[in-house]
């Protein structure tokens, strides 16, 4: 769809500079596509994984919870639990990647770290049921934070990448055709202006030829010497 | 304590009779074989509803399993007051419910140590109740406890960890137990006591040497002997030497002991599946085993204590069976861990 611009050649100029920065625009916008794409592709995969895992983990530790549950006194479970002393401390930073700030999160103080769970109750009247889904859940946590970072990038990377698709394809499909038409138009505009003084001016020369050729044609010299009928109301007498 | 047990206490004479009409409400195997086996959760409150349970159970009120916990704490409540009606002889009470007390002190004690407020976790169904035991030990008044759970609140206190308090409390638990049965001179009380000293050394062992701590950990958390080598109890020695054996070899080490199969079944089940299962429901099994002998006995506190020790069992099943069909786990894992019935 053609602009609404004034034909002019300033106007021209400026439609092409235009047209110039969005073609610049183009490339490297199709080039952080292409980049993103790059980038989701695999993570897509390592989050499918984790998910998978997580989900998998925290089935099984659910289910084990729930034996423990049915084969304790419920007083002792609650107390079992509330006192737990393994704190989990999660330490959140940023990454920057492309124009976003990918999320980071660490474990900074907490036992879950380690390779094994120790529970913080004792044994009489607690299940070893217990101990196990603790385990599993532990073992869940070490793998939820990683997850929960990945498809928080995942998230970003996706609204990144559908932004700049969109982008791309503004700039591909509307802007850029848009500018070249209205330049198109310019261009022809213009020369049609230009066309159209030439043939004024060789109008204008004609009118001045046949004046010059009926001068000659009637010998006389001094009609030669008098101005164009047109032209004498800007001469002196 | 008189009159002997030995010479048949006819004292009991009403609450063995009431016992045994209470015994006979119980969930039978035929009966938990069908709740295990219902397809969802409303066949089970149909199969309740012909049993002690149809007044609670039958007319489908109960939706959640926060419901379902309502009723069985209601439940598990009238065993201990139907135990404490039905027992006369004040230390054998004192002795069966001081657990809830030991529990009460614990939670307190955590609570105290990691500033976690966990007051909701306090038993009603001890010695001294729940808001009680809390006053006492708030006001800091521990000549208000008896002497073993004032020694209790002493050695909980001298930990700043839970899971050490837990322990130093479950010792002084034990130590209390032991003397008091002794005290009491009931053959019954004394086996009873060595068999539940006996399977949570056994539970104990495996737990640790499933997870970390190892062998100066377990030496600190078994459960000591309160009997000797003269008894059939299980040494502490023992647990030490199959410690660093391979899981096929430890049984070996409790060969000719009552715990051979429990040992030789839960750890293979263990070393296998990695669930513990199978282990608790051995135990459980010999707990039900060893309750079961009163169902000869006519006179005597004996049966009035295995009713109590079967409604909690049967409390257990029920909250199996419950949470299994609420959220979907398999028959077959849920029998894996359902005790038998007493």
């Amino acid at each position: 769809m053609k602009l609404d611009v004034n034909p002019t050649r300033m106007e021209l100029l400026r439609l092409r500079r235009r047209i110039g920065l969005a073609r610049r625009g183009h490339k490297l916008l199709k080039e952080k596509e292409e980049e993103l794409m790059r980038r989701l592709i695999p993570l897509t995969k390592v989050v499918r994984e984790l998910r998978r895992r997580v989900e998998g983990l925290l089935r099984e530790a659910f289910q084990k919870f729930l034996i423990a549950r049915g084969g304790m006194d419920p007083e002792v479970l609650e107390s079992a639990i509330v006192h737990s002393q393994n704190p989990l401390q999660v330490e959140a930073t940023t990454e920057p990647l492309l124009n976003l700030r990918l999320p980071i999160f660490r474990f900074t103080a907490s036992k879950i770290q380690d390779s094994r769970f120790k529970p913080s109750y004792g044994f009489w009247g607690t299940s070893g049921e217990l101990d196990t889904a603790l385990e599993e859940y532990t073992l869940a946590l070490q793998n939820l934070i990683p997850l929960a970072e990945k498809e928080k990038a995942l998230q970003l990377l996706a609204g990144e990448l559908e932004k700049t698709r969109r982008r791309v394809r503004a700039l591909e499909y509307r802007l850029i055709p848009d500018l070249e038409e209205t330049t198109r138009f310019i261009q022809m505009k213009l020369s049609e202006v230009e066309r159209s003084n030439l043939t004024r001016l060789m109008k204008v020369k004609d009118r001045i030829d046949l004046d010059h050729r009926q001068c000659r044609e009637g010998g006389d010299q001094d009609a030669l010497n008098q101005p164009a009928h047109h032209g004498s109301r800007d001469r002196p007498e | 304590m008189n009159p002997s047990y030995d010479d048949g206490d006819t004292r009991y004479a009403y609450a063995v009779g009431r016992i045994r009409t209470l015994e006979a409400r119980l969930l039978d195997g035929q009966r938990v074989e069908r709740l295990v086996e219902a397809k969802d959760f409303e066949e089970t409150f149909s199969i309740l509803r012909e049993t002690d349970y149809g007044e609670e159970f039958g007319e489908e009120r109960v939706a959640s399993l926060q419901e379902i916990e309502q009723v069985l704490q209601i439940k598990r409540e009238g065993a201990y007051r139907t135990f404490t009606e039905l027992c006369l002889d004040e230390e054998v009470r004192e002795l069966i419910l001081s657990t809830q007390d030991y529990q009460n002190i614990k939670v307190l004690i955590k609570g105290s140590v990691t500033g976690e407020d966990s007051d909701f976790a306090l038993s009603q169904f001890g010695i001294l109740s729940g808001e009680k035991i809390k006053r006492i030990f708030k006001e800091g008044r521990s000549q208000g406890f008896s002497t073993h759970l004032r020694k209790a609140v002493e050695a909980g206190l001298s930990y700043d960890t839970p899971e050490w308090i837990d322990i130093a409390v479950d010792h002084e638990m034990f130590r209390f137990w032991s003397a008091r049965a002794k005290e009491v001179g009931n053959d019954f009380i004394l086996g009873f006591i060595q068999l539940i000293l006996d399977l949570e050394n056994i539970q104990t062992f495996f737990r640790i040497r499933r997870g970390e701590g190892g062998l100066s950990f377990l030496e600190k958390a078994l459960f000591f002997n309160g009997w000797g080598e003269d008894t059939m109890s299980l040494h502490r020695d023992r647990f030490l030497k199959a410690f660093e054996s391979p899981w096929e070899g430890i049984s070996s080490y409790f060969f000719a002991t009552p715990y051979e199969r429990v040992l030789r079944e839960g750890g293979e089940y263990l070393e296998r599946k990695g669930s513990f299962a199978s282990l608790e429901k051995l135990c459980d099994d010999c707990r039900m085993e060893y309750l079961r002998s009163t169902r000869l006995m006519t006179f005597g506190v004996e049966p009035v204590i295995a009713y109590l020790y079967a409604k909690e069992n049967e409390l257990k099943i029920l909250r199996l069976v419950f949470l299994g069909k609420l959220y979907g786990i398999t028959q077959e894992k849920i029998r894996e861990r359902l005790p038998e019935v007493f």
